[in-house]
């Protein structure tokens, strides 16, 4: 076993970094971006190098809150054997779930039971649905779409769950990175309110689930055929959203839940990663099934 | 990056497990552990020896010390098969993980001659006198006195919470040396032979499990200054080093595995609905905080190899999971069963114990939060 990231992958990770910081966050998607990740390869880099690669230019864009759905195009779709896709894709799991990302999207991944279908945005009718998290959101009817053949619904979930993996963990870190800075610097009783244990502590807690998020979302992608490893990483995750969201909001007081100071767009797009997918209680029920069928 | 076991290591975890299923004693528990009984302590002995004949108990050792140089990821596979099977080595393990290093690093050529043959051999047993009553978490306010008397030291003072101190032939024992200077400064670490007049130890009753923990006196100990590790008043950087091995690769999460595994078994043959859906998500939960576990004791080795003397601050959040792992199992397993869970015997009745303890032994859940916050989050200090 080897845990270190390659050169390449270090480099790769670099870039990624470089390219996703300061980007625009106040649209609905990026097609700036998508377009360069697009003609530069990057959104084919789960086929062309390799799942770590795809799950490490999946963090920096969850991290950088990049506008668009980069994960699911980037490591959901190819890691579901959705390839050749265009460059946004929205990820579907029923006629009444809420799709991030709904009336932008080029294509959707959809889930329908044992299988999955690929539809084109002129295959769908979306009907927008207000929301406070930063998410463009909608409710996504499929008309017509392509399927994906036998089993391929579990791959797609369990795809899914990985990319919902990824992204907590690189939200929530930063998210828990965002309010150290913001309890080292605001002092109150005559100190910083991070020199508080119950404060330390709670930052602490959140910042080992997301770690631990973190590493079960890299496994995931790596054993992406295994739903006890998948749908644990997406369990956990959940755990790792709420964990976060209060933690974080608690100790950052009024000023955290402002749209100015910037806390919020990690948090409310933690919220919707909570939910996504039938959230904990789906994923933990196929955890405990995923272990039975493994030991019976 | 490559998360596979690679061929080596899958080969290596074979030949250790074809080892363990013709060494073991048959039914053997954690419970079996502690070695409440003297057939326990001989069993973990003979257990022990056996390995070490095989070549299965210290690897990961250079080859000078009568390891083969093996990768600290092979350290690992040892640790997820015993515990898997309840810890067979006893408190074996603490001498192949951190009081052999420990020796390797700081003891002089004589001591590694005296003490290292014997542990690669699994011949001895050996318990760390680390916390006192008054000096748990905060380790460095020890205050065993140790005061020199020509060639010797003469050992005044209790420990407490010890393990394995009723099955101990030696000692690791962490002494206060100068009592004058900064807490951090004045420990030094001996090596007693718990047979040695004035050692005395006693079970201290728990409603857990015998022999889970004791105390241990002593009175006008005579050791000698031979037997001292490093230098006289600079035993804490070494006891920094020992922690940090110490918390690093104790697969906890596989037995936690294997622990759930079993209550969900015990829970068919009872007739209990484990299928139903308010249960499978207690269960499915549980068995996510084993993944989580499991994710970062890899890191943690991880950590461990790329800087073997560093601060090791995943080390910390890898414990930091790792306790509430336990308890999470302890309760989901309490879920599962409903009263039944009640009955002496079960896995469900074990995790009671495990699960109390994880989140206590070798380093409060509360201190790693606070290591994590200083040494990730840089948070300011509290004082």
């Amino acid at each position: 076993m080897d845990l270190e990231l390659s050169p390449d992958q270090v480099m790769l990770d670099d870039i990624a970094k470089a390219m996703f910081t300061g980007r625009p966050r106040d649209v609905a998607v990026d097609t700036e971006l998508l377009a360069r990740l697009d003609a530069d390869g990057y959104l084919d880099v789960l086929r062309s190098a390799g799942p770590i690669e795809a799950v490490l230019v999946a963090e920096r864009a969850a991290e950088a809150v990049v506008c668009g759905p980069v994960v699911a195009r980037v490591l959901v779709a190819p890691l579901a054997g959705a390839h050749d896709l265009p460059a946004t894709v929205g990820l579907v799991a029923g006629p009444s779930s809420l799709v991030r990302y709904a009336g932008h999207c080029e294509a959707y991944l959809v889930l329908d039971g044992d299988e999955a279908h690929v539809a084109s945005a002129d295959d769908v009718e979306v009907s927008p649905v207000a929301s406070r998290t930063p998410y463009p959101m909608g409710r996504v009817r499929v008309i017509r779409g392509e399927s994906l053949g036998e089993g391929s619904g579990d791959a797609l979930r369990r795809a899914w769950q990985v990319g919902i993996a990824v992204e907590t963990s690189s939200m929530a870190l930063a998210a828990v990175a965002f309010a150290a800075q913001h309890v080292t610097d605001r002092h109150q009783f005559g100190r910083p309110i991070g020199s508080f244990q119950a404060v330390q502590h709670r930052l602490a807690r959140s910042h080992s689930m997301a770690m631990a998020t973190r590493w079960l979302g890299r496994r995931g992608a790596w054993f992406s055929n295994d739903e006890f490893i998948t749908a644990s990483a997406a369990t956990f995750a959940c755990m790792t959203a709420r964990e976060t969201y209060d933690n974080t909001h608690q100790v950052t007081g009024g000023i955290g839940i402002t749209s100015e100071y910037g806390l919020t767009d990690w948090t409310m797009r933690l919220l919707a990663l909570h939910a996504e997918l039938g959230g904990a209680k789906a994923h933990s029920r196929q955890v405990a099934r995923a272990r039975r069928a493994a030991t019976t | 990056m490559d998360l596979n076991w690679s061929e080596d290591e899958s080969t290596f975890r074979a030949a250790l497990r074809d080892s363990m299923a013709r060494h073991m004693r048959p039914g053997w528990t954690l419970d079996d552990r502690d070695m409440p009984t003297q057939a326990d302590i001989d069993a973990v002995k003979a257990f022990c020896a056996a390995l070490g004949e095989e070549g299965f108990l210290t690897p990961h050792w250079p080859i000078a010390y009568g390891g083969r140089d093996a990768s600290p990821w092979e350290q690992l596979v040892i640790s997820e098969e015993t515990w898997a099977a309840g810890e067979p080595r006893g408190g074996q393990y603490m001498n192949t993980n951190w009081i052999g290093p420990a020796l390797m690093a700081f003891g002089t050529a004589e001591q590694q001659a005296q003490h290292l043959p014997p542990i690669t051999r699994g011949e001895v047993n050996w318990c760390q006198g680390f916390s006192e009553p008054d000096a748990g978490s905060d380790l460095a306010a020890l205050r065993c006195r140790a005061a020199r008397d020509g060639d010797s030291y003469i050992v005044n003072g209790q420990k407490v919470w010890t393990s394995y101190a009723h099955a101990a032939e030696w000692c690791f024992l962490l002494v206060r040396t100068d009592p004058d200077v900064g807490k951090r400064e004045g420990i030094t670490i001996l090596m007693v032979d718990m047979r040695s007049p004035g050692v005395e130890v006693r079970e201290i009753p728990n409603p857990f499990a015998h022999h889970l923990i004791h105390e241990m006196h002593f009175t006008d100990v005579v050791v000698p200054v031979t037997n001292r590790i490093g230098e006289e008043n600079r035993g804490w950087d070494i006891v920094r080093s020992i922690l940090a091995n110490e918390r690093v690769g104790i697969a906890r999460h596989v037995h936690a595995l294997a622990v759930l595994d079993a209550t969900v078994a015990d829970a068919d043959d009872l007739g209990i609905d484990s299928d139903d859906h308010g249960l499978e998500e207690t269960i499915g939960t549980a068995y996510a905080w084993c993944e989580a576990a499991r994710s970062l004791n890899y890191v943690a080795v991880a950590e461990r190899i790329r800087d073997p003397y560093g601060a090791r601050p995943l080390a910390s959040v890898s414990r930091s999971i790792t306790g509430p792992m336990e308890r999470e199992v302890e309760w989901a397993c309490q879920q599962i069963l409903g009263d039944q869970a009640l009955a002496a015997g079960s896995e469900a009745d074990r995790q009671v114990v495990t699960g109390t303890s994880s989140m206590i032994a070798a380093g409060a859940y509360e201190v790693q939060l606070d290591l994590i916050a200083r040494l990730t989050l840089d948070l300011p200090r509290s004082r």
